[in-house]
């Protein structure tokens, strides 16, 4: 069965509850003062909240009358004055002490633009956004010379926010794309430095004397025939982690079109020991913007993947 | 099409071909349209969501019809067309109706197929009522991992060499011919004589680190008992041996679910849930070191696009002949389950002592040579 914006209508329905009634009071609220020019809806989906803001011309009448919005979700307030552009929030609004706030409109200017911006808080914010948004980003590269991963993002339903608002924006979608990094790391380590590994890794596990001895032996030999290995190997290794810092591993990504680079971090690895290991996969968190002007967006993430190795091997001496 | 002919006929043909590519604006008997964005995925994972948008401008309602193969995709949501102005037929979509124009999303799921390695064609066709304005036709390349047993020993030599060291005289050869990441798992059956271990170096942190967050879990069912069941069900699910994951990636997938949405909501419970880990990383962090994590990470990486569950587990071989019987499991990276191998060697032991053989050292890439291969003087070979 294929599904439509409609079955999505009912599930972002469902997980609004009473948000598109309190919009509407509001709304209703505004219009008996204010000539209403527009009002937009924005998911702020790093904060977890959304906002309304409603564009009116304000007309006479509401003087010594207060409009009253008892609603406890809400996390913040503001009414400018568009032109000029001036903050009355703390002349025309009060908060309420159960929550909520009202509308004092004794100093407001007959004629003037405002624009009152309402931020709510949202709960089972995941859920919503999924409810209106479809995601997908390439899941792994086919191409070893071509490492460029896609990312898309789409509105389920447009007509829905469309019969109640002017604009519509989803703010910061974060996208999480899995760069594979494992077969550079891998190829770019010298067989001689895994050995010394190995060797290590013996040594610490071994009691026997004569065993460690040999292993000791096997390690100065080792490392006087290689020069590029008389680094130490703890040395070595710090440097190779820092490599998966955040600000030295996003020298590698670009990302291009819609979307832009945020922010990376080492991929969680359900494939290995239980252990904080080397990452085989950086994630890389996208973001973009939607709107119903621009229901979808597409995006390329290029991981400049000879660059990485070239940059392992600079740290290991292998080049 | 006058303006057309107007600048023909007084300008040179290259500006007039500069003026409708910055344009894009297209005139069709009387329609004008601009197509905004177009997007197809060029490549994509075998078993996962193919997804498609149409962005356009246009004065007149337009239809679009999108030809995909049937064997290869199946529609599974289409955005922003009515009902009634939806029409699906073997191997196309008609979308006529939109409830807002300029606008038509599309998710397919796409097929695991035998071929490794698929080519298709996905075609969107754009037109007002008779006629046809744009067609947008790309290929598209389906890709999955597929491993193949180049050679099974029915018997493995396991002979010591001089100072200690082991090796073996053959090797199970594997080679993915695919595209795609094969994630493999070495899983014992039951009857197997032969069993597998977890690493030797690093059995004492696995085992301080789950039993200290095994008692940190157990702690919060206490402390958050309206979370109980579910605390319940991720303790079992980490106690899983981890070759079973893939077999219950439904569930494991649910409870994780579950567990964000509860940490999303009860900041309490995340901050508890995160200790408990953190409690757990931190009690035995002490017992492993950055060597052997790299060690760990080498040994899984067999070769490229192929990746090694606990590449560092041991076989548990007991001098003489044993039998170890199992299976070669292959997932991708999404966890989608591909082909399985039945396995029966008889490990043929001429060590006095038991060996404990790392897992990896059993496999062979066919046509790559192993770092370790070859090489006389290897010290730990």
């Amino acid at each position: 069965m294929i599904l439509l914006s409609k079955q999505f209508e009912s599930v972002f329905s469902s997980l609004v509850g009473k948000f598109p009634d309190i919009v509407y009071h509001i709304y209703r609220a505004m219009k008996s003062s204010f000539e209403i020019q527009g009002q937009e809806l924005m998911f702020l989906c790093p904060e977890g909240a959304q906002k309304l803001t409603i564009v009116g011309t304000y007309k006479k009448g509401l003087k010594d009358v207060t409009v009253k919005f008892p609603y406890p979700n809400i996390k913040s307030i503001k009414l400018r004055s568009i032109v000029p552009l001036v903050d009355v929030t703390n002349q025309a609004i009060r908060p309420l002490p159960r929550g909520g706030f009202e509308l004092v409109g004794g100093k407001l200017v007959d004629g003037n633009i405002y624009g009152l911006e309402i931020e709510f808080r949202i709960e089972n914010l995941r859920k919503l956004i999924d409810s209106i948004v479809h995601r997908k980003v390439l899941d792994e590269v086919p191409y070893e010379d071509r490492r460029e991963y896609w990312i898309h993002a789409q509105l389920k339903n447009v007509s829905v926010f469309k019969k109640l608002f002017s604009n519509v924006v989803v703010e910061d979608l974060d996208f999480f794309v899995d760069v594979g990094v494992y077969h550079e790391v891998k190829t770019s380590i010298p067989p001689v430095f895994r050995r010394e590994l190995e060797i290590i890794t013996k040594w610490l596990g071994t009691t026997d004397r004569e065993e460690k001895l040999r292993l000791s032996l096997a390690h100065l030999h080792l490392k006087r025939g290689s020069p590029s290995q008389r680094k130490h190997i703890m040395e070595l290794l710090n440097k190779l982690q820092d490599i998966f810092l955040p600000r030295k591993f996003q020298k590698f990504i670009e990302v291009h079109k819609d979307f832009r680079y945020h922010d990376c971090i080492r991929g969680v690895d359900y494939f290995s020991a239980p252990f904080p290991t080397w990452p085989k996969y950086m994630t890389v968190v996208t973001r973009t913007n939607l709107t119903l002007e621009n229901p979808a967006a597409d995006g390329i993430l290029v991981f400049k993947h000879k660059d990485f190795q070239t940059e392992i091997k600079q740290i290991l001496n292998s080049e | 099409m006058f303006q057309c002919f107007y600048l023909m006929y007084n300008y040179d043909i290259e500006i007039l071909k500069i003026f409708i590519v910055v344009m894009d604006i297209h005139k069709w008997r009387g329609v004008m349209y601009k197509l905004k964005s177009v997007f197809i995925p060029n490549v994509a994972l075998q078993g996962t969501e193919l997804p498609m948008h149409v962005l356009w401008d246009s004065d007149k309602p337009l239809w679009i019809q999108v030809f995909y193969p049937p064997d290869v995709l199946e529609p599974r949501e289409v955005y922003n067309v009515k009902e009634s102005g939806l029409e699906i037929g073997p191997g196309y979509i008609l979308a006529k109706d939109f409830e807002t124009d300029g606008y038509l999303g599309m998710v397919f799921d796409s097929k695991i197929l035998d071929d490794p390695d698929k080519e298709i064609s996905i075609k969107i066709v754009l037109g007002e009522s008779k006629n046809v304005f744009s067609v947008i036709e790309r290929p598209v390349l389906l890709f999955r991992p597929l491993l193949v047993v180049t050679s099974m020993p029915k018997e493995i030599a396991i002979i010591q060499r001089k100072e200690g060291k082991i090796s073996l005289n053959d090797y199970i050869g594997i080679k993915n011919i695919g595209k795609g990441t094969a994630i493999l798992a070495i899983v014992p059956s039951e009857e197997s004589e032969v069993k597998i271990a977890p690493p030797e170096n690093l059995q004492e942190y696995i085992e301080q680190f789950f039993s200290i967050l095994i008692r940190k879990l157990n702690e919060l069912r206490t402390e958050f008992p309206q979370y109980s069941d579910l605390v319940g069900k991720f303790i079992e699910f980490i106690r899983s041996p981890m070759e079973k994951l893939a077999d219950t990636e439904n569930e494991v997938e649910e409870i994780i679910e579950n567990l964000k949405h509860i940490c999303e909501t009860d900041r309490d419970f995340l901050e508890a849930f995160a200790e408990a880990f953190a409690s757990a990383y931190f009690g035995s962090i002490y017992l492993i070191t950055d060597i052997h994590t790299l060690l760990e990470y080498l040994n899984s990486i067999v070769a490229n696009r192929i990746l090694l569950l606990n590449a560092m587990s041991v076989f548990e071989i007991m001098p003489g002949n044993r039998v170890f019987k199992g299976t070669l499991v292959t997932t991708d990276v999404t966890f989608n389950k591909h082909e399985t191998v039945n396995i029966e060697i008889i490990f043929n032991s001429k060590v006095d002592s038991v060996v404990k053989l790392p897992v990896y050292q059993i496999f062979k890439v066919d046509n790559l040579r192993n770092d370790l291969e070859g090489c006389e003087d290897d010290p730990i070979k």
